[in-house]
């Protein structure tokens, strides 16, 4: 035990001697005083402690609050919450008061001065009542003169309060000197008309003097954006200004603008406006930057229009002169100065350097015989003996020959007296109609001596026209074509040869002067195609009604000519019955011909589809079986069966595309594709095949080939394959080499070569033509060798060809092959490519495993042996499974329990599987639309349509996915778990219905679950 | 509402090996020693003698078993009601930056309809508590109140568990909500100390680190005050907590010094002190914390008014401990003191309580308090 604490070892020691007398309970008890004792020391102490501490710090405070109070020159009060002063420190404005001994146990509010007192008192109470700062300021006389003082109210504990009265006569004084200044240049700048405006460019603020807004009819509250005022610029002087304020604002220039140009006003008023700024920089180099641009507007709006006018009224006086074709001339008497437009010396031949002016030059070029009456009528008008002058005279052509001139003229100017000062003329060119008028003199005297000549002539021409109408009328009677002459006006018809009324089976009378469309040609009165609708009828096929009302076709061409004078139509035609009726049967012929193609195509379709179906019980039965323990033997019949089962279904894929080809209805799907990730995949199924065959196997890629290509992998893999699998089909010892490699490069284009090369028999010259070609094998023991179509490589070539490339082979007979084909390929950005997502999507449990909570698949299926098929795939991947047969059944069993995913077949019995998919979609959009809780379920398609449309088809009916038949049990697996995890949007937003349900369709691809 | 308690010590046992609620109890508080509650063995043990309970508790700086600090030991509570439901959730926390979440995630946990009172168990060392109340309480309705505490370890501060469900773990954070118009529910936090000193304003701190007070650093400060005492830092820290006030709505709480760090200057409290509120020193003695202890009793007792508390669960700061010594279980007997003998009294030392002062307060994280919790069930 510790020393007692000394208090009580003393008390203890006068009670009880020693400790050692104690019980041990009365001990304990002892300490436990001791402990109390021990506590209420350390509590003592520590009051002690933070007392000293406190008046340490209090004291401290004091004297740092009284050195402050005397560092400034300001006045200092303590006063109660009356006013009164309890304390007092007297600095340079305590003179407005009294001396600091006579302050204290007075009022402040005493303060000589009434308006302060008052003011004193407001902020007193102020201060008393909301508990917060309050202050006044005032003029006040002084023994200094006038002081301006600023006091300040601050509250204090015990609703005291604390004062400081601070002189600021000398920042008043200057503010108050500023205020005027800038109230002199607002003054000023109101007066000038000139807006005024500052760009600050660090902060973006604008601003604008009232003028300026004037200008702009903005009020004073307007907000100023660079956007708004862009907004109001006329747009032919946008470029202008935009240009104008790239120069200004440019740190390497000197920061000048200077722009006339319109703005257009909210009320579509127009206004022109002379904008000078500067724009100030700061920094240098590249980290020069723009501070601020300020400048001045002036309205030149009026200015502007008496320009216009102006320059209105003289173009539109040079115009009229020109279009008047005269030239012009001034004279101004007393100087004898001239002027002439360039018409006036143009019409003489002469241009500005050649062209003397003046009145001598005009007198000059006058000729001879006209200079003095010309000259006395323009005198005779100066002396206003006459009222107008106006001369014709002649003038010399620079080129020597002689003008006719109408020279008119007036006196614009006199003096006071009267006298002309300046006359203003024109000069118009009036030689032809001079000429003309000469000629028509001439033309009489001539006329006469030539009628008389004529008169003899007309009686030889009336003898030789008889003998060519007889011409005529022998042509019209045998030409082998029917030919009608018909007076347009009144649509009679005047003449028709026997041709015609053979064609029409009538006789002349029944056709001649009657209206030609009765028969020919019937069309509406006022419908004729020539006189009323002005059309040329051109070998033109038209209609001709016999006697009989039979109407046969015929061919005709329409030529209006001119018959004794008068302007008739003629029209021939010949019957086309025959040509007519070949044509027809030509038609036939072929619509026969694209419906037999179209139910090939049909066939085609169906075959597959009925070959698929089967099949895909067969293969599907397979791979169940494979799951089973079998003996070695039966393992080996079933792989032959698997094996037999992939080769029917390359037949037919072969079939398929070979009719696609043979339609033309090949398409590719280019995307971004992993070339390497395809080249070794494609490679690994034939490596594995050529090392069963005891064959060496080597894979050669080009480092430089770019790994993303964009080109159709699908489609690349199978030329591939195609080339891989006859490699290793027909090499039975040696080896097979895939070699890919770079071999050319330009850009982003790369052209890369794929070879294929074996040991095997080679392939003769003459074999070799045949090769690409379809339904060709070497010879034909070789089909009954190692089977196949025939079709493959022709196939390849034309896939080939529509990726841009070409396909070869290098052989000799026994010597091996190599197969080759080239294809300039487009480099893809990795990024870009769906494949880049794919392995993130597809996730870790590629065996699938029974999940905690297995999901629910519905299955519509009608095929017994393909249900059964899918239903074991499904549940495989650790689904659970309801089936049913049809679209109805699938739409019922959907409404009624939470599926998590729906394998649909297409094609079934009642409602196939396109229906039934609108009709759930359709449920979800109105679910959605109602604001229920809408999910869309994501629905795969499941069909043995493998024909081109056929996915779009799907997606488009509403469908997420597409599997084709026969079902591979990897993709169900994988489209599966891709659709379980990636699923679908989970709820739709009201009324977004199908858009977002086609979204999401377009991203997938029938691989199923390869994408993100 | 009926209730019963075994204590389990390594010495002795199970206190007693039958019980009577069996199968019908619906709740059972687990509040022990680290090193017993991680036996999976014990726990097994506990859920066999009550298959259906909702089973959750901490690890402990002292177990508290009606007016007895137990050290070692396991306290079981196991209640059955009759009127009253309850339920629970439970969170992981791997950061104390994500407290705040986590309070929310755990209300987002718990079924909020007809709730009538959560209490709230969580890690004491890897979780922000104030953050995590507040997260909490964000979440809850209006008028639900939260109270609970922040699992201990011993006087080590090493390593808390929570205890749920079957697992006893680091990083977790479990509650039970009470659901029932039958529940009746009181609560009283009190520390028992007194301020001293002048108040100075925090001038600068960040989340749970105090750097300076009036611009002085806040360890100096501190050192200045304490004197001669200032030698036995950082645990005599524990003796001198802080009052932090916000002037806003002028409501304090206590907070424990964690840690010092002599080089910045700096203190680490068990909870947030926010920069502008004000600080004051706090002190006190055995006659204080005593009487706080009391206190919190008196103001649990007066929401119950009349109604006898049935179950008390007690929350108090392993810093009292180290004041109080030899005299902790006279706190105790003072709680005893204002709930009369009947009412059942579990509870354990913690690394801070959490409650509202009063019920018209927000909850929030103390600590150096007495936190009690009464619950009664009553005839409709």
């Amino acid at each position: 035990m510790n020393e007692l604490h000394t208090l009580l070892a003393r008390q203890v020691k006068r009670y009880f001697g020693s400790l050692e007398n104690l019980t041990a309970e009365c001990r304990a008890f002892v300490c436990e005083v001791d402990e109390a004792y021990r506590e209420f020391d350390t509590n003592h102490g520590m009051l002690e402690r933070a007392l000293e501490i406190s008046s340490e710090e209090h004291m401290q405070a004091n004297a740092q609050m009284r050195a402050l109070l005397e560092a400034f020159p300001d006045l200092y009060f303590h006063l109660d919450a009356q006013g009164k002063i309890l304390e007092c420190k007297t600095g340079s404005t305590a003179a407005a008061f009294q001396s600091a001994q006579t302050l204290v146990g007075k009022f402040i509010q005493a303060v000589p001065e009434l308006e302060v007192a008052r003011k004193f008192q407001a902020a007193i109470e102020q201060v008393g009542r909301t508990r917060c700062p309050a202050s006044l300021d005032y003029w006040i006389m002084t023994g200094a003169g006038e002081e301006y003082h600023e006091a300040r109210l601050v509250p204090l504990p015990r609703d005291e309060i604390f004062v400081v009265v601070r002189d600021i006569t000398e920042r008043k004084v200057v503010e108050q000197r500023l205020r005027r200044s800038e109230e002199r240049l607002q003054e000023a700048v109101q007066v000038s008309n000139i807006g005024i405006f500052e760009h600050d460019h660090q902060t973006d603020t604008i601003y604008w003097s009232p003028e300026q807004r004037k200008s702009y009819g903005w009020s004073r509250d307007e907000p100023v954006t660079i956007e708004k005022i862009l907004q109001y610029v006329h747009p032919e002087d946008g470029e202008r200004i935009a240009e104008a304020i790239h120069h200004a604002h440019d740190p390497a220039g000197d920061g000048r603008y200077d722009v006339e140009h319109r703005i257009v006003r909210r009320d579509g008023t127009i206004r022109w406006l002379l904008t000078r700024s500067q724009t100030f920089f700061e920094g240098e180099g590249p980290a020069r930057r723009l501070i601020r641009t300020a400048g001045a507007v002036l309205d030149i709006t009026g200015r502007k229009r008496i320009e216009e006018a102006l320059s209105l009224s003289v173009d539109r006086f040079t115009s009229a002169m020109e279009a008047a074709n005269d030239g012009l001339w001034d004279f101004h008497l007393p100087t004898g100065k001239s002027y002439f437009s360039a018409r006036y010396y143009g019409m003489l031949g002469y241009d500005l350097e050649s062209f003397l002016p003046g009145e001598e030059a005009w007198l000059n070029l006058i000729h001879p015989d006209d200079r003095e009456p010309t000259q006395r009528k323009f005198q005779a008008y100066l002396q206003n003996e006459t009222d107008s002058y106006e001369a014709e005279f002649r003038m010399r052509h620079k080129a020597g020959h002689y003008l006719w001139i109408l020279s008119r003229g007036k006196v614009v100017r006199r003096d006071a007296q009267g006298r002309s000062l300046q006359v203003v003329g024109t000069h118009s060119d009036i030689t032809a109609r001079k000429l003309a008028e000469e000629k028509v003199v001439q033309a009489r005297d001539e006329l006469e001596v030539k009628v008389q000549e004529r008169t003899r002539e007309l009686s030889q021409v009336n003898a030789s026209l008889r003998e060519s109408e007889e011409r005529a009328r022998n042509i019209l009677n045998n030409v082998q074509a029917g030919i009608v002459v018909v007076d347009p006006v009144t649509h009679e018809v005047l003449e028709a040869n026997p041709v015609a009324l053979s064609l029409l089976k009538r006789s002349r009378e029944e056709v001649v002067g009657r209206v030609c469309h009765n028969h020919i040609c019937p069309a509406d009165r006022g419908q004729c195609p020539v006189t009323d609708l002005g059309r040329t009828v051109d070998n033109s096929e038209r209609v001709l009604v016999r006697a009989d009302g039979t109407s046969i076709p015929i061919l005709k061409t329409v030529v209006p000519i001119t018959l004794g004078g008068r302007p008739v139509l003629l029209e021939s035609f010949v019957d086309i019955t025959e040509r007519k009726q070949a044509q027809t049967e030509l038609e036939q012929a072929k619509l026969a011909a694209e419906v037999a193609s179209e139910a090939k195509s049909r066939f085609l379709a169906m075959m597959s589809h009925e070959i698929r179906t089967p099949l895909n019980g067969v293969t599907g039965v397979l791979h169940l079986l494979q799951k089973d323990h079998l003996t070695i033997r039966q393992q080996r019949w079933l792989d032959m069966a698997s094996t037999s089962a992939g080769t029917l279904l390359s037949v037919i894929n072969d079939i398929l595309d070979f009719s696609k080809v043979e339609a033309g209805k090949l398409d590719l799907n280019i995307e971004p594709t992993d070339l390497l990730a395809l080249v070794t995949d494609t490679a690994t199924g034939f490596a594995e095949r050529a090392a069963a065959r005891g064959l060496a196997w080597n894979l050669f890629i080009d480092p430089r080939v770019p790994c993303w290509v964009v080109t159709d992998g699908g489609r690349l893999s199978q030329v591939l394959g195609n080339l891989l699998g006859n490699a290793v089909k027909f090499t039975d010892a040696g080896g097979v080499d895939l070699r890919v490699a770079l071999q050319t490069e330009v850009n982003d284009i790369t052209a890369v070569r794929f070879e294929v090369t074996d040991t095997g028999e080679g392939v003769s010259p003459e074999q070799q033509g045949r090769l690409f070609k379809p339904f060709s094998q070497v010879d034909s023991s070789t089909t009954r060798r190692h089977g196949g179509t025939g079709l493959g490589l022709g196939i390849c070539k034309h896939l080939v060809e529509l990726m841009g490339g070409v396909i070869g082979v290098q052989t000799a007979v026994g010597q091996g092959s190599t197969f080759w084909f080239e294809l300039p390929l487009k480099k893809a950005n990795a990024a870009a490519g769906p494949g880049a997502v794919t392995n993130a999507a597809v996730t870790t449990n590629s065996t699938p495993s029974a999940s905690p909570n297995p999901r629910r698949v519905l299955l519509a299926e009608d095929n017994e042996i393909n249900q059964e098929l899918a239903r074991e795939m499904i549940q495989f991947a650790g689904c659970e499974c309801d089936c049913v047969v049809n679209g109805q059944e699938a739409v019922r069993a959907v409404a009624g329990k939470r599926y998590d995913l729906l394998f649909m077949d297409c094609m079934m019995p009642g409602m196939d599987g396109y229906s039934a998919t609108q009709a759930i979609r359709a449920e979800e959009a109105r679910q959605a639309a109602t604001g229920q809780t809408a999910r869309r379920l994501p629905i795969i398609a499941m069909t043995a349509n493998a024909m081109e449309g056929d996915r779009e088809k799907c997606l488009a009916a509403g469908m997420d996915d597409y599997l084709s038949k026969p079902l591979d049990p990897e993709k169900v697996v994988k489209a599966i778990q891709h659709w379980l995890v990636v699923g679908c949007p989970e709820a739709l937003p009201a009324g977004s219905g199908n858009e977002t349900a086609l979204n999401g369709a377009s991203t997938t691809t029938t691989t199923g679950g390869v994408t993100a | 509402m009926k209730t019963e308690q075994r204590i389990g010590t390594s010495a002795m046992g199970w206190s007693s090996s039958v019980t009577s609620l069996g199968s019908s109890a619906q709740l059972v508080l687990v509040f022990g020693v680290r090193s017993r509650l991680e036996q999976p063995d014990r726990r097994e043990e506990i859920r066999a003698a009550y298959p259906e309970a909702l089973m959750l508790g901490c690890s402990t700086a002292g177990e508290i078993y009606s007016t007895c600090v137990m050290n070692d030991s396991l306290v079981v509570t196991a209640v059955s009601f009759e009127r009253v439901t309850v339920s629970g959730a439970c969170v992981r926390i791997n950061q104390a930056a994500n407290s705040h979440d986590a309070g929310r995630r755990l209300a987002a946990a718990l079924n909020l309809q007809g709730l009538a009172h959560v209490f709230v168990l969580s890690d004491g060392l890897q979780v922000n508590g104030s953050e995590l109340v507040q997260g909490l309480a964000s979440q809850l309705p209006p008028g639900v109140a939260i109270t609970g505490g922040l699992s201990g370890d011993g006087s080590d501060f090493k390593q808390t568990c929570v205890l749920w469900d079957g697992q006893a773990e680091p990083g977790l954070v479990a509650a039970v909500g009470f659901y029932g118009a039958a529940l009746k529910v009181g609560f009283g936090s009190m520390g028992g100390w007194n301020a001293f000193g002048p108040e100075r304003i925090i001038t600068r701190s960040e989340g749970n680190v105090l750097y300076t007070l009036d611009d002085q650093r806040a360890l100096d400060l501190y050192k200045r005050f304490l004197g001669e005492h200032a030698a036995g830092l950082p645990a005599m820290a524990l003796h001198f907590p802080l009052a932090v006030r916000d002037p806003e709505t002028n409501t304090a709480v206590v907070r424990t010094v964690l840690a010092v760090d002599e080089a910045q200057g700096s203190m680490t409290f068990a909870g947030n002190v926010s920069q502008n509120h004000h600080a004051r020193l706090m002190k006190s003695n055995v006659a204080g914390l005593i009487d706080g202890a009391v206190g919190a009793a008196r103001a649990g007792q007066s929401l119950l008014g009349a109604t006898p508390a049935q179950l008390a669960l007690l929350v108090s700061c392993v810093g009292r401990r180290l004041v109080l010594k030899q005299r902790t279980e006279e706190e105790l007997e003072g709680v005893r003191t204002v709930l009369g003998p009947e009412t059942v009294l579990a509870g354990f030392y913690s690394y801070g309580e959490i409650s509202p002062l009063n019920p018209s307060t927000r909850c929030e994280l103390h600590n150096e308090t007495m936190t009690i919790t009464l619950l009664s069930e009553v005839d409709p």
